[in-house]
């Protein structure tokens, strides 16, 4: 383990970045319809719930990362190879996450760059950053986070200046009752992006002050999960919820309807700016928690050693993982409810039932 | 952590620990009694050299009494020499007898408490500080059968004035700067601050420099471990010569490759004077104006001497002004360079006809013309940093027309390529940290290379790595980038933004405790850790 500390504030700061990352250039939970924010939102409930779940498990265990206490509380003979299993569902969420941002960008900005290529760049810088540590990790993303931040409030209030925001494409609420709402929830919003937190069970033990972290954490689902709610119902209100739905990008076809007297126009520089600082952080979380659960598994002094080799497998892992973008999504949208769901709910709810049988075990022999 | 940079620094003095012969050796050696073989001896030493001055007089009635004052020519002042050694000595002397005495010391007593006038005087034993003091500037005085010598502080020669700061200029404000003398330098600190806090300490760094090296720190505001720490990365070094601060600064700094300085450097007295109240340490070198500034963050480069004696909004609209013009200098280039060439639905339809008209006929891809010009920029500002003065003007006026009007005349670049890199080159002058602006000259052409090649995707990968190298930058321990990254909601009264004097709750930021600079016992600021109900 490095001996790096990251602050609650850092903390929320990478949640947030983390929630966002891919998220937010999409548009979630379509099976609802104009009602897909409130689904969102219903989901963040979820999403704050399967965070109590990890926040109690690091309650239990606050010095061990999650492939720590799998052993702790499993034993080893189950432990290590459901570890083992973690170490390739992170590297697999980065490879996908990767290949996600990589075809979003050559499909948006750079049409005649090999996907190789412009993965190799990201996947370098990723792992220059990581050699660095946590630390730097962390500081970077409340430098980024501040930009997206200011981007994002630019971008709202332009989009509300030139007037393309149509509230009523958002009407009626709950046209359809609340049968595919709950069921978009249920089926989509709680887990994505939600149980993709389950990378920080590997980073909370970095955490300098865990009362106060465990709070940032919730807040930061929290406010992710807001935000998220309502960069959809903003695309939905811009672009209606057709060409919302059958967009790649919806948010790029959003900000390309700015247009303010000639002057303010033409901002996609907005869109491709978050689409890589998000898919940065995005990867670079899954990478690192995937380094910190090898090293912790196959007891490596220095992380750092592991960086670059699982660098070159999660570049790769990325152009083998799918066909295509529209392959990779409909993909994704199974792994959702399967691997996702499986690594990212069931398991740790299954260890903190564990964790509480054995301890009222131990404490009444 | 914190400690990290010390291992490693310790590895490499193992490698310097190769002891110079030319240098000074440490051990004490006592002086000679015989006056004559005193004098043979340190003139051997010196190499006979001519700017030795030996001046042996008698004093005294009966019997009379061999002395000798020896000095270098240049570095003492004659005048003074005359009027408070040899007058005092020769004629004051002559009225009153010295009373005699056998014990070797005494003579010594007698001349340092009744003969001698000059002022800083003292006894002194020992062959190795003798000749140094003799090397800076002193005078020795010995007298025959006596052990030992009197050293004077008569130091003088050619030296140049207090003048204007040349390269950091300001409107309002102090006009004097540094120049090339230790001792003017901290009169000049002292003057500011008539606090008993101010504390100084020298030392000598360099084998065979042995130059005067001394820190200043207010007592109780600057943190001890902080001040600990300078003393004993100075302590460490071991090379022959100092000639300038920037050795001190390679050799003290957290990290040697980077391209940003993490050691501010000023020719400002009142700059000094304000980072030292902020709880920051000087460190003053002989031989040259530029006193370095330590701990150093990196917005400490955007804040001149003058934003703490304009108004408050004037100070704020500058600051923004640098910052954007740091931007432009680092950014600039490879955003034309991407929108040309890789981004050309961002341009507004009008603009994009416009510049396609002006790239007619221009032979060159739009990155060989940027890189054409950028260099260019660079060759004629290095030409004008090193040309004679006499030149200057021809140098000035070649430069304008060739790079300018001819090159644009001729097809070789766009009008509009011109304008970017004269905007870039006005740009670069906007810091008064200096030195950061080098780093930023230097990172636009990487930068203008990720953007002919990957357009805006290169710049922006660029731009996170550049700001995680800069997260990861310590100067002394404290992190490079606070309080930005780590963030602290309370620490940003100084930085975009600088809130006035009266307001009650940033007087004590500016000269209170342990403000900036505050360390834990791992060497993390504390503020990194206090601050966390308003982080995020």
């Amino acid at each position: 383990m490095e001996k790096a500390k990251i602050s609650p504030g850092q903390l929320f700061t990478l949640i947030v970045l983390f929630d966002l990352g891919t998220a937010v250039l999409r548009v979630l939970a379509m099976s609802a319809g104009k009602d897909a924010w409130l689904a969102i939102l219903l989901g963040t409930a979820g999403g704050l719930a399967i965070f109590g779940v990890y926040a109690s498990l690091f309650r239990l265990y606050p010095e061990l990362p999650l492939t720590g206490y799998i052993r702790a509380i499993l034993g080893k003979w189950i432990g290590w190879p459901l570890g083992l299993l973690y170490i390739l569902f992170f590297i697999h969420g980065a490879a996908r996450d990767l290949r996600e941002g990589g075809a979003l960008l050559l499909s948006s900005v750079m049409d005649q760059t090999p996907l190789i290529v412009a993965n190799a760049v990201m996947i370098l810088s990723i792992v220059y950053v990581l050699n660095k540590g946590i630390e730097v990790l962390a500081r970077t993303g409340q430098i980024f986070i501040f930009i997206l931040a200011v981007l994002g409030l630019l971008s709202i209030f332009l989009l509300f200046a030139a007037g393309v925001i149509d509230i009523n494409r958002l009407l009626p609420v709950l046209g359809n009752g609340l049968g595919p709402v709950i069921q978009t929830t249920f089926k989509q919003t709680i887990e994505f992006p939600h149980e993709e937190v389950i990378c920080f069970a590997m980073l909370l033990p970095y955490l300098n002050h865990r009362k106060m972290g465990i709070r940032a954490g919730f807040a930061a689902v929290l406010i992710s999960g807001i935000i998220l709610s309502f960069s959809t119902a903003l695309n939905m209100a811009v672009l209606g919820i057709d060409i919302a739905g059958r967009s790649t990008f919806p948010l790029l076809s959003t900000i390309r309807l700015i247009n303010i007297g000639e002057i303010i126009q033409r901002l996609d520089v907005f869109v491709v700016l978050t689409l890589i600082i998000g898919d940065f952080f995005k990867v670079a979380i899954f990478f690192y928690a995937g380094v910190l659960a090898a090293a912790d598994l196959f007891r490596i002094n220095d992380h750092r050693k592991l960086v670059l080799p699982i660098g070159v497998i999660i570049l790769f892992m990325s152009m083998m993982i799918s066909g295509s973008f529209i392959e990779q999504i409909e993909e994704g949208d199974v792994l959702l409810v399967t691997v996702f769901l499986f690594f990212g709910v069931l398991v740790p709810i299954f260890l903190l039932a564990a964790a509480g049988v054995r301890k009222w075990f131990g404490s009444n022999p | 952590m914190f400690f990290g940079p010390l291992i490693r620094a310790k590895k490499k003095q193992k490698k310097k620990e190769i002891v110079h012969e030319l240098g000074f050796q440490e051990d004490k050696q006592p002086l000679e009694r015989d006056l004559d073989r005193m004098v043979d001896r340190i003139k051997q030493e010196l190499g006979n050299s001519p700017d030795v001055i030996v001046r042996t007089f008698q004093i005294g009635s009966s019997p009379l009494i061999q002395v000798a004052a020896i000095y270098i020519e240049g570095l003492t002042d004659i005048e003074k020499v005359n009027d408070f050694v040899t007058h005092s000595l020769l004629f004051e002397q002559k009225e009153n007898e010295l009373p005699q005495s056998n014990d070797p010391h005494c003579m010594f007593d007698v001349i340092l408490s009744r003969a001698l006038t000059v002022g800083d005087a003292k006894y002194l034993n020992d062959w190795n500080v003798m000749m140094h003091a003799l090397l800076s500037g002193d005078i020795a005085v010995f007298v025959d059968n006596c052990e030992g010598s009197i050293i004077g502080n008569l130091r003088g020669g050619e030296r140049r004035g207090v003048t204007a700061p040349e390269t950091e200029v300001n409107i309002r404000g102090p006009r004097d700067s540094f120049n090339e003398s230790i001792g003017t330098n901290v009169s000049l600190i002292r003057r500011r601050l008539k606090s008993p806090n101010l504390w100084l300490e020298s030392m000598r760094v360099g084998n065979i420099t042995q130059t005067d090296v001394s820190i200043m720190y207010l007592k109780g505001i600057a943190e001890d471990r902080l001040v600990e720490e300078v003393r004993r990365r100075l302590k460490d070094i071991r090379i022959d010569a100092i000639l300038e601060s920037g050795n001190i600064e390679d050799l003290i700094q957290d990290q040697t490759y980077t391209p940003f300085p993490t050691i501010y450097n000023s020719e400002r007295p009142d700059v000094v004077v304000g980072n030292l109240l902020e709880g920051r340490i000087a460190v003053l070198v002989d031989g040259t104006p530029n006193t370095l500034i330590l701990p150093t963050t990196f917005s400490q480069f955007f804040k001149a001497a003058e934003d703490y004696y304009q108004r408050v909004e004037f100070t704020v609209f500058m600051r923004l002004i640098r910052y954007f013009g740091f931007f432009v200098v680092m950014l600039l280039p490879s955003m034309y360079i991407a929108v040309t060439t890789h981004h050309h639905e961002m341009i507004p339809t009008l603009l994009a006809i416009n510049l396609l008209a002006q790239r007619e006929g221009v032979p060159f891809p739009v990155f060989f013309e940027a890189f054409l010009m950028e260099a260019a920029f660079e060759l004629m500002r290095e030409a004008g940093t090193r040309m004679p003065r006499a030149v200057g003007q021809a140098v000035s006026t070649v430069g304008a027309i060739v790079l300018g009007q001819a090159a644009v005349e001729a097809g070789i670049v766009t009008a509009m390529m011109v304008i970017v890199v004269s905007f870039t080159g006005i740009a670069s002058f906007t810091l008064p940290g200096f030195t950061l602006t080098t780093s930023a000259r230097l990172i636009r052409f990487p930068m203008m290379l990720a953007a002919s090649t990957f357009g805006f995707y290169g710049i922006f990968m660029c731009t996170i790595l550049i700001v995680a190298h800069l997260t990861s930058l310590r100067s002394f321990g404290i992190p490079y980038l606070s309080p930005f990254a780590p963030f602290g909601f309370k620490r940003q009264k100084d930085t975009l933004w600088r809130s006035p004097f009266k307001t009650p709750a940033t007087r004590p930021g500016l000269i209170g405790p342990r403000q900036e600079t505050s360390l834990q016992k791992d060497g993390v600021p504390s503020s990194d850790q206090n601050d966390q109900t308003s982080e995020g």
